[in-house]
């Protein structure tokens, strides 16, 4: 594990995935396991339609929050990109300034290696932490709905897991940039962290208020909420923009590190 | 074959408007020890840094083996093995781990050669480097950077917390490496590990390089302090118009001063006195170095 800039950061990083994957399985099966309940409520689904226009907007297809997969879309799948955020980017915005702050970059950066394959392999261990993760929590939620006899499609359940991906690796590439171009990983994060956040509240105010309903281009939750439909067909379009950017603020990253002092 | 192992031609660098280096120009031979001394924040690591690449100068040029150190930075890095002078290592990785991933990004680290040295020097390997004290850890840094058997070795400071049985196997280890043709730029402001390791050394002040000198030179022409002890209280007379010879104080039977070049005329003079003790001290390259910072050298031999 220790033959590659890319191994030896995925080795960092395997207690974090460990952790992160098992718990938000565990989290998801939660949700399979206590879907049942949910279901034999219909006086909810009376409060739900009873809901203004608004709130309605903003809750989505609320038919099919009473189905397995409507109701893990609004549980999970619509803030699973907020969720694997969080943990690339408070790795991400380490990877780099991290090695500066440490102390152990001059020790790395003086050995016949360029900037740029230390940028490169280190976004690429983040993608492959956070991908992981996510291949944890889509086996969680098929073993769950195998242990409940829970009747789902499991394209849709994988697609879904899958479709919060591309814009986590959108973040982390953000970070990472962050990492390369500002002088502490604290701002790097506060860069990164900030946009995830003023992205989530974008989608969220964009989708109750009338006024933004133009803005829908520029969110980036929104394009990841028509990422996937409920029968699992996922928009093979809006990955490659999100994995497009990513690849743009990745090469950004490598240039911003090549520039710099450290 | 490029007969300079670094080359360095109006090297600056500056900190916004802090000084790190200014106007360096500097040619280490390939083969030689050479030495880069200087008080701390004179520009020592400033100029180290700039060589691996790791910050660029503000103007000017620097080569290693005839490698632009901007242009063909990791080609020039390939032929380097450095130790820094303010790290960390990797601290949940143990030695042993440390030294593959290394291994694998330089791809010119012997097993063998890596044990060898690993046993001379006594580096524990088999332990978190996170659990291990500053001179252990300073003894794999020095392992990472022989290991590879570079052309070109940048120690910055080597010798900071090595215990003494430790810091002799590190001159062996650098005489080796000059014998077998190879360069160390050993930056220190330790002037006896210095002057015991180096052929050459260079100091730097305040950002500018001072003074480039030969070790064996340097001690050839270097005053001495003397004192001769004499059965007959001396006078300064017969002293004074010796070429070389200054600061002559007579403190009862014994004569002292500072003499520059053979001793003999100052023996010839004082036979009248019938000299029964000659205590004669060379100053050491501290001492020097502080006269080249314009500081007062003793002028007596206790």
């Amino acid at each position: 594990m220790l033959s590659s800039i890319y191994l030896k950061t995925l080795r960092d990083l395997r207690g974090l995935i460990l952790a992160w994957g098992l718990g938000l399985a565990a989290a998801g099966a939660l949700n399979v396991i206590f879907f049942p309940a949910f279901q034999k409520l219909p006086e909810l689904l009376t409060f739900l339609k009873s809901l203004p226009p608004v709130m309605k907007t903003f809750l989505g297809d609320i038919d099919a929050v009473f189905t397995l997969e409507g109701f893990l879309k609004m549980k999970l799948f619509d803030i699973l990109p907020l969720l694997l955020s969080v943990i690339g980017i408070s790795q991400a915005s380490r990877a780099l300034t991290g090695e500066v702050e440490d102390k152990t970059g001059d020790m790395l950066l003086a050995l016949p290696i360029t900037r740029r394959r230390v940028v490169l392999e280190k976004y690429l261990a983040l993608a492959t932490a956070v991908a992981i993760i996510a291949g944890t929590i889509a086996g969680g939620l098929i073993v769950a709905c195998a242990a409940v006899g829970a009747d789902v499609n499991t394209v849709y359940l994988v697609n879904a897991t899958l479709n919060g991906l591309p814009p986590t690796w959108l973040f982390i590439a953000l970070a990472l940039f962050g990492s390369c171009a500002l002088k502490t990983s604290r701002h790097a994060a506060m860069l990164a962290g900030g946009v995830v956040i003023g992205s989530y509240v974008f989608e969220t105010v964009r989708l109750i208020s009338p006024a933004l309903a133009g803005w829908k281009p520029i969110s980036i939750f929104a394009h990841h909420r028509v990422g996937v439909t409920l029968s699992g067909e996922l928009s093979w379009m809006t990955a490659a923009a999100f994995v497009g950017l990513s690849i743009l603020l990745t090469a950004l990253a490598v240039r911003a590190f090549e520039r710099r002092d450290l | 074959m490029n007969e300079s192992a670094i080359l360095c031609r109006g090297l600056t660098k500056f900190y916004g408007r802090t000084r790190g280096i200014e106007a360096l120009d500097l040619e280490v031979r390939r083969g030689e020890v050479f030495g880069y001394l200087g008080p701390n924040g004179a520009g020592k690591t400033t100029t180290i840094r700039l060589l691996l690449d790791l910050i660029r100068p503000t103007s000017g040029e620097a080569s290693i083996l005839g490698r632009d150190c901007r242009a063909e930075s990791p080609g020039a890095r390939q032929a380097v093995g450095y130790q820094p002078g303010e790290f960390n290592l990797y601290e949940n990785l143990t030695g042993a781990q440390l030294m593959t991933y290394i291994a694998s990004l330089r791809s010119d680290v012997d097993t063998a050669t890596l044990r060898a040295y690993a046993n001379r020097l006594g580096v524990i390997l088999d332990r978190p480097i996170g659990t291990l004290s500053h001179g252990n850890k300073q003894k794999l840094a020095l392992l990472q950077a022989f290991a590879p058997r570079p052309e070109l070795l940048i120690l910055d400071e080597p010798t900071n917390g090595l215990d003494p049985l430790v810091r002799q196997v590190f001159h062996e280890m650098v005489r080796e490496v000059r014998d077998e043709g190879r360069t160390v730029f050993l930056s220190s402001h330790d002037l006896s590990e210095v002057e015991k390791t180096c052929d050459r050394i260079a100091t730097v002040k305040d950002g500018r390089l001072v003074a480039i000198e030969d070790v064996a030179e340097l001690r050839a022409r270097s005053l001495r302090l003397v004192r001769l002890d004499c059965a007959h209280e001396p006078s300064a007379e017969p002293f004074a118009p010796l070429e070389g010879v200054d600061r002559i104080e007579i403190a009862g039977r014994s004569l002292h001063c500072r003499v520059r070049g053979p001793l003999g005329p100052v023996l010839n003079a004082a036979a009248p006195f019938e000299v029964i003790d000659v205590i004669s001290r060379k100053p050491s390259l501290e001492e020097f170095f502080l006269s080249l910072y314009g500081r007062e050298v003793a002028d007596h031999v206790e």
